[in-house]
């Protein structure tokens, strides 16, 4: 079938050519065939993992990476223009600088910590086979027409028509060749393992499932807890197999139990899902019941709250007395816009709406399918995980800096249009844990430890128990927290007679903004079924006093225009508090998340204007505030 | 003459005619009868595809009639290459100069590099390897958020904090979230924590006294360094295996490149373009990039 990714595994390669390898060798007179013996002992470093000298038992460490980035395996990625791989993938994020796939360099401000290299399992290594005209893809009127677009170097409407045919379920191929998704995989478990560093960079071995079902996102980011040795037999679960989460989570199970291994499921974008990522029913139509709530949030412990492709908090349309709702939102139809969005749609996209929804399904079926934390993460399919303002490499290679990028279309269809400036440099996950390893961390995400950020490093604690008083501030209050309570993602319970308290904590991160707020959002359910919700400003900077309806008014804007500098003294360096929730009834199951608002700050489009003399439209918002969400905390009457 | 070019009939018969010369030609060189030969490993491959495909193993019949079919395409492949119908077949072309490229990927993997090499890459990009400069300090904190002028507070304190014992001068400042004493700490990890503008802060600074105050994203902090170990060269054997990482992540490139070159060298590209169509200053630069040295 395809010889080229057979020879992209060395030791094929070299059986078949081993002759001409010989020649070549000698001709680039490489004459030096004393082999490097104490390189065996680059693997033995790699395996020993860094415990800590003294565990004080809890998380002590905050750490940032992007559970959900895409390389060049990725078919869109590679027909958008995407050059670069898993090698370039790891090596920016741990800091080194690269070329992009337009030819600029790139580096992080920082490094990460963590990366899921988070390619489709749908069409591994297609694009490749496009792009080499490999003969079985060529029997198929699409697959020559998307060859032909391709070396006419229209790769992006390639992907484009290839994404809505894929959408719509219109394929004239089965996309997933699993001789190609072998070697793909293969390539993705062997750059794992390369790279990943225990104490000091986690590589996770991932993939993304990309259900979709008539166009309307479903989309799951795989994460892996193990190494190699389980997870690399287990070829990655297509959408070409089921569009149906309930067979990926079969899946999941099936890889479990053969292995002894551990993995769990993130999805992301409800935001194009028109309605159908959180639904009151299973996607089969039928009712939900205990068992399908509890297989849910078994294997899907997090929702990744923000991200490129919109921000997925809230709508104002979900939540009219939250000012700071609408945030970076996408309303404007499904992934492919075949379908444009209606309101009622809304209430099963964001991630708010259902964590309520999950408390009403609880009261029905026994069981909160919807009792998830969150992360951010940047789905950038640049193989550059991208999230700061100031240094945003887009969407998609086509989209890397430029004067024009802002202009491009995004998706467009015959019912609405996404350019490129609604895209929004968004963002990473943040993961309360002792060690950098696969396992600190990923246990860590499936209890819930976790925050999302729009790009910024702010570090946001959150605690919720019965007993905390501002006292427990003063001293050791990460050990009080811990000692009296729960911390985000936990769960409080029998409360009557007491009323919870919190502590709540945020430290900017000093290269970006102060920050504005903190907010707690509460959800809850009443006796009659009826879901409701509403933002505290729990502490915020200055000396702004909260109006009788509980609003503290807007911290200002202090970005130059013509500069991209601000003031960070309009806000704070740190905002704490303990809170008592006013409004506390026993007897009704509730959560607590914390929002953290930053002060306004240049967004992306605003650097652009800046550097490429991008001539911006009107409509184009030029600052942004960056913010966190942490996991909430749970309260149940019993 | 020009009619009959256009019949389909005769088109037929000349590629036929063409055909027939041509593996006459290619018969006279080699008239032994050539050799197909199925061994188990063939047979395995085929299996364990069908099984990847279909999750069971190939009936008898199944694997007959796809060994047949492979066994018709090896000679048509044969023969087709017997009558050079390879050439000028762009797909091919791209095919097989592809598998030049990843074939000069795994020299650049089969040839380890000596120590000496490594030893070599590494002195020649010493600044890649540098060991950050590690700190032990205490900082005092001055914050925005509870000062009028932070700036101002700090510089005033900093004038008798000098005469204190350290547990007094710690006293000082304001309360945050952030370790007072770095033990021990690299400039990587402080620049994490603390931010670059600080971290740049504490090269100039002297060990052994109160200095500041030094600015953050944070506010102003003054800080005592007690013991300070400047950026240096990391030591060859605690970076190998990354030394190692960039030499063959390099290594790749380069061989690719001196493959071509060495190609190349024995190659004479000539631009030769009459056509009024492209501006004669674009030609010039064609001849001087394309045909190079």
């Amino acid at each position: 079938m395809s010889d080229i990714w057979d020879n992209l595994n060395p030791k094929c390669a070299m059986k078949k050519f081993i002759l001409s390898v010989t020649a070549i060798a000698l001709l680039v007179a490489c004459s030096n065939t004393e082999t490097n013996k104490e390189e065996d002992s680059k693997n033995e470093a790699k395996v020993e993992a860094k415990t800590p000298a003294e565990s004080p038992g809890y998380a002590t460490k905050v750490y940032f990476g992007d559970t959900h980035l895409h390389t060049e395996l990725s078919m869109d990625a590679g027909a958008f223009g995407n050059r670069i791989g898993l090698d370039e993938a790891y090596r920016f994020a741990k800091g080194e600088e690269v070329t992009a796939s337009s030819g600029l360099t790139a580096k992080l401000s920082r490094p990460l910590d963590f990366l899921v290299a988070a390619d489709h399992s749908d069409g591994m290594g297609l694009f490749q086979a496009l792009f080499n005209k490999d003969e079985w893809i060529l029997e198929y009127d699409q697959g020559k027409r998307w060859s032909k677009m391709i070396e006419d170097g229209n790769g992006a409407e390639a992907a484009i028509e290839l994404i809505k045919a894929f959408s719509q379920g219109e394929m004239d191929f089965d996309p997933n060749n699993p001789e190609l998704q072998r070697q793909v995989w293969d390539m993705t478990v062997d750059a794992a393992e390369k790279y990943n560093e225990p104490g000091k960079f986690t590589a996770f071995i991932g993939y993304e499932w990309t259900s979709l079902i008539a166009g309307n996102n479903l989309h799951r980011v795989v994460i892996y807890r193990d190494d190699e040795d389980k997870a690399r037999g287990h070829i990655p679960y297509t959408n070409g197999q089921s569009s149906d989460p309930e067979d990926l989570w079969t899946d999941l199970e099936n890889y479990e139990s053969e292995t002894d291994g551990k993995v769990l499921a993130i999805p992301h974008n409800g935001n194009l899902s028109n309605g159908i990522m959180f639904m009151e029913t299973a996607d089969d139509g039928r009712a939900f019941d205990k068992a399908y709530a509890d297989r849910r949030i078994q294997w899907e412990p997090l929702y990744e709250i923000t991200q490129i492709k919109g921000d997925g908090e809230t709508h104002p349309f979900l939540s009219p007395n939250d000012e700071f709702a609408d945030y970076e939102t996408w309303d404007f139809g499904n992934l492919d816009l075949s379908a444009v969005k209606t309101e009622e749609m809304l209430n099963g996209e964001y991630g708010r709406s259902a964590l309520k929804m999950g408390l009403k399904i609880k009261s029905q079926v026994g069981t909160n399918p919807y009792k998830f934390g969150f992360i951010g993460s940047t789905d950038s399919h640049t193989s550059l995980a991208t999230a700061e303002d100031n240094n945003f490499y887009g969407k998609a290679s086509n989209v890397e800096p430029s004067k024009e990028r802002w202009n491009h279309p995004f998706v467009t269809s015959e019912l609405a249009s996404i350019m490129t400036w609604q895209t929004v440099a968004s963002g990473y996950a943040a993961v309360w844990a002792n060690d950098n390893t696969r396992e600190s961390l990923w246990d860590a995400m499936k209890r819930k430890e976790t925050y999302g950020t729009t790009g910024s490093r702010m570090q946001i604690r959150f605690f919720g128990g019965w007993d905390y008083a501002d006292a427990d501030m003063n001293d050791d209050w990460v050990k009080n927290g811990y000692d009296k309570g729960v911390p985000m993602g936990g769960d409080l319970s029998d409360g009557l007679d007491k009323t919870p308290s919190f502590i709540v904590h945020a430290l900017m991160d000093p290269e970006f903004g102060s920050l504005d707020r903190v907010q707690i959002v509460k959800g809850w359910m009443k006796a009659d079924g009826t879901l409701n919700e509403k933002v505290y400003d729990v502490v915020w900077a200055g000396e702004r006093q909260m109006d009788d309806k509980g609003k503290v008014s807007s911290v200002g804007n202090t970005v130059n225009l013509e500069d991209g500098s601000w003031d960070n003294s309009i806000g704070a360096t740190e905002l704490s508090k303990v809170w008592t929730d006013p409004d506390f009834n026993p007897e009704l199951e509730a959560f607590y998340y914390v929002r953290v608002i930053e002060i306004p700050t240049p967004r992306w489009t605003l650097h652009d204007k800046l550097r490429y003399g991008a001539e911006l439209s009107d409509e184009v918002p030029l600052t942004t505030t960056q913010r966190g969400y942490t996991s909430p905390i749970w309260y149940s009457p019993k | 003459m020009r009619k009959i070019f256009k019949e389909p009939l005769l088109h037929f018969i000349l590629i036929g005619a063409a055909f027939f010369l041509l593996y006459q030609v290619v018969k006279s060189d080699d008239s032994s009868e050539d050799f197909i030969t199925i061994d188990e490993s063939d047979l395995d491959e085929i299996v364990s595809k069908f099984e990847m495909q279909w999750k069971r193993p190939p009936t008898e019949e199944e694997l007959t009639a796809i060994l047949e079919s492979r066994v018709e395409q090896e000679i048509f492949y044969q023969e087709a290459l017997k009558m050079n119908l390879d050439h000028n077949d762009e797909i091919i072309k791209r095919r097989l100069s592809q598998k030049m490229q990843f074939l000069s990927n795994d020299i650049s993997s089969l040839v380890e590099p000596t120590s000496e090499e490594l030893k070599e890459y590494y002195q020649n990009h010493l600044n890649r390897y540098m060991q950050d400069a590690t700190y032990s300090l205490y900082q005092i904190f001055f914050s925005p958020d509870l000062r009028e002028d932070w700036h101002g507070d700090a510089k005033m304190a900093l004038e008798d904090l000098n005469g204190l014992a350290l547990e007094e001068a710690l006293k000082n400042g304001d309360p945050i979230a952030l370790p007072q004493y770095f033990e021990n700490t690299s400039s990587f990890h402080i620049q994490r924590q603390m931010g670059d503008e600080f971290t740049k802060g504490l090269i100039d600074l002297k060990v052994g006294k109160w200095q500041g105050p030094i600015r953050s994203g944070y506010g102003e902090h003054l800080v005592f360094i007690e013991k300070k170990e400047a950026e240096q060269s990391a030591p060859f054997e605690e970076v190998k295996s990354k030394v190692l990482e960039d030499f063959n992540f390099e290594k790749q490139k380069e061989v690719k490149a001196s493959i071509y070159d060495e190609f190349k060298s024995s190659y004479k590209v000539e631009i030769d373009v009459q056509s009024d169509a492209y501006p004669d200053e674009f030609i010039e630069k064609l001849k001087v990039d394309i045909e190079g040295a």
